[in-house]
């Protein structure tokens, strides 16, 4: 027997989970914990502190189960689920994603997932501590469930993960809107009237959380990427009831089929902008089987306003998947950083010896056509001597660069995010929306006058940094 | 994996289940009545509203178990977004 300390890539929720304790990022919880009242409020506390990952070992109701939460909240924990440096996690993760090297999953015979199968009647998915979110979400919701779907006419595989609202032993119901792969995916069961196999995966490696929350482009399997990372092919088995493909290593794996037709009553759920949800009729999972290892681990997110791990990780990725989309456009553009609500609003700088006019204008249309803008509402744009990353230059740029008259851009009855709770005041209910540009570049030169120019920094003596250095400050 | 399905909380969870699908069913009814009223649903019934969830909570927890109670806000409309 080895004990050989986990290293990236892990594998498995359980590599990173020795991984975290190893390097004290991971606390157990052996006090009792309540799922309708006491799950939900940690992990928004620990997330709003920068707290560790959470292990809870005592579930009321559950003795035999343990729930997993909080692993991907901090900047330095996405850096090692990603194998990639802490101090340039930005561009470093904007390398691999453009740099094209997918790597297909290997198929392979079985794997822990297998370890216990339940079908049909017997399956009763109040056995899986599900803890409650919000207040008045009820019955709860399963929120860390990566669904699976397969399209209809090219075996394109798409990962993310949805909102599963409990409706039954047997039954959830799921949140597809229609900008959402899930959306564009499902539309073709419906039209060709046949239902849609699904797989919700519970508790799987944290490159795989990840990248359930990378929009990538239409016709890309998220999971391709996991390779692109890791050097290696995510190892994946076939479902029992359909022909989708799931990670061998996964902890719990719900497999049913969506009806094109049938929806159900669904909602409201404590949604990610921090407000609730309206009530939806939605499609509905009839789950067939499911799959799971002997002592399988759930994973919890919590979801509500930010931060969250759930934002923590959408942010990241959004971030970098924009910039790779956007740039395919517009060449001109540098970074992007997604600021707030799941790229509700973003920032982006442009090439500054690059500006010509119309750039702004052609960034914008850009900005709404790629599938990673789908949720951009306000996109603010600087000038690539500004730090996006830095809130303190985000707000001086715009607060000195901008001017409201000159500046600003709107676009009235653009596709909405559904879930923003100021598309309904608009007058045409939710998913109707707008876009802002706040364009916060510089006028161009030329620079003959002293109020065009920014302060230039006192001089760096070296009398200055002695004495900073006495100070015990760094110069 | 075992869990015991008679444990308090998963009894509770069933009986959850048994008002949402009563919800769910009589969900256009419950709007004509109720529209924007917090309403209070337990054995499959309607045991209480009020206009805001703290006052519905204060009128009913003494008389139901509020572990098999769904509490919530009966909406004006419901969108299919699919
Ligand atoms: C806890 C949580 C719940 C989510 N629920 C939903 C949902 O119900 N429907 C949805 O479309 N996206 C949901 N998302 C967001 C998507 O997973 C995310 O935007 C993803 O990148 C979409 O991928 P796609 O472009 O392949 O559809 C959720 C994310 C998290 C973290
Ligand atoms: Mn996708």
């Amino acid at each position: 027997m080895t004990n050989e300390v986990p290293r990236f890539p892990f594998r498995s929720l359980r590599d990173w989970i020795v991984f975290l304790e190893q390097n004290d990022q991971l606390r157990r919880n052996k006090k009792e914990v309540n799922l309708r009242y006491d799950l939900g409020y940690i992990s928004k506390v620990t997330a709003d502190t920068g707290g560790p990952a959470l292990i809870h070992e005592n579930i009321y109701g559950y003795p035999d189960w343990k729930i997993f939460c909080d692993g991907l909240t901090t900047f330095q924990r996405k850096a090692w689920a990603l194998g990639l440096p802490l101090e340039t996690l930005a561009a470093s993760l904007a390398g691999v994603i453009q740099s094209g090297n997918l790597i297909k999953p290997v198929l392979v015979d079985t794997g822990p997932c297998k370890e216990v199968k339940i079908f049909g009647d017997n399956i009763d998915l109040t056995n899986i501590p599900i803890p409650y979110t919000g207040k008045y979400d009820n019955p709860p919701y399963i929120t860390a469930g990566i669904s699976t779907i397969m399209d209809l006419d090219t075996g394109w595989h798409n990962i993310a993960i949805r909102r599963f609202q409990l409706k039954g032993k047997q039954r959830l119901c799921d949140l597809i809107v229609s900008y959402q792969h899930e959306g564009k995916i499902f539309a073709k069961y419906v039209r060709a009237g046949k239902p849609m196999p699904i797989a919700i995966v519970i508790g799987a490696d944290p490159l795989f959380y990840l990248l359930s929350q990378m929009p990538a482009e239409d016709n890309v399997s998220e999971w391709d990427y996991w390779g692109a990372f890791t050097g290696e092919p995510l190892q994946v088995v076939k479902c029992e009831t359909n022909e989708l493909l799931v990670p061998a290593q996964a902890e719990i794996v719900i497999e049913g089929f969506v009806d094109p037709l049938k929806r159900e009553f669904e909602g409201p759920f404590s949604e990610f902008p921090g407000y609730y949800s309206g009530c939806y009729y939605l499609p509905v999972v009839d789950v067939r089987a499911v799959t799971m290892r002997k002592d399988a681990i759930y994973y919890y997110l919590y979801m509500g306003k930010e931060p969250s791990e759930g934002h923590s990780m959408a942010h990241l990725m959004y971030s970098a998947q924009i910039l790779k989309q956007l740039k395919q456009l517009v060449p001109e553009v540098r970074d992007v950083n997604v600021l707030s609500t799941w790229s509700f609003t973003t920032a982006v700088t442009v090439d500054r010896r690059a500006k010509r006019e119309g750039l702004i204008k052609k960034l914008a249309m850009a900005a709404k056509a790629i599938q990673a803008g789908a949720l951009i509402k306000n996109l603010l744009v600087f000038d690539d001597n500004v730090d996006i990353r830095s809130l303190s230059d985000i707000i001086w740029s715009f607060s000195v660069k901008f001017q409201p008259a000159r500046d600003f851009l709107a676009i009235p009855n653009t596709i909405g995010a559904e879930l923003d709770p100021s598309e309904p005041s608009l007058g045409h209910g939710p998913g109707v929306s707008s876009f802002g540009v706040f364009d916060c570049t510089e006028a161009g030169p030329p620079y003959d006058e002293p109020f065009r120019r920014e302060v230039a920094l006192p001089p760096k003596s070296d009398k200055a940094l002695e004495v900073l250095r006495d100070l015990g400050l760094n110069g | 994996m075992s869990s015991p399905g008679d444990h308090p909380y998963r009894k509770s969870l069933y009986r959850i289940l048994e008002n949402r699908a009563w919800l769910d069913a009589h969900i256009e009814a419950l709007m004509a009545q109720y529209k924007s009223k917090w309403i209070a649903i337990y054995r499959k019934e309607v045991v209480a509203s009020a206009d805001s969830p703290d006052e519905l909570r204060g009128i009913c927890q003494d008389k139901v178990d509020m572990d098999e109670t769904i509490i919530f806000q009966v909406p004006g409309a419901v969108r299919t977004p699919i």
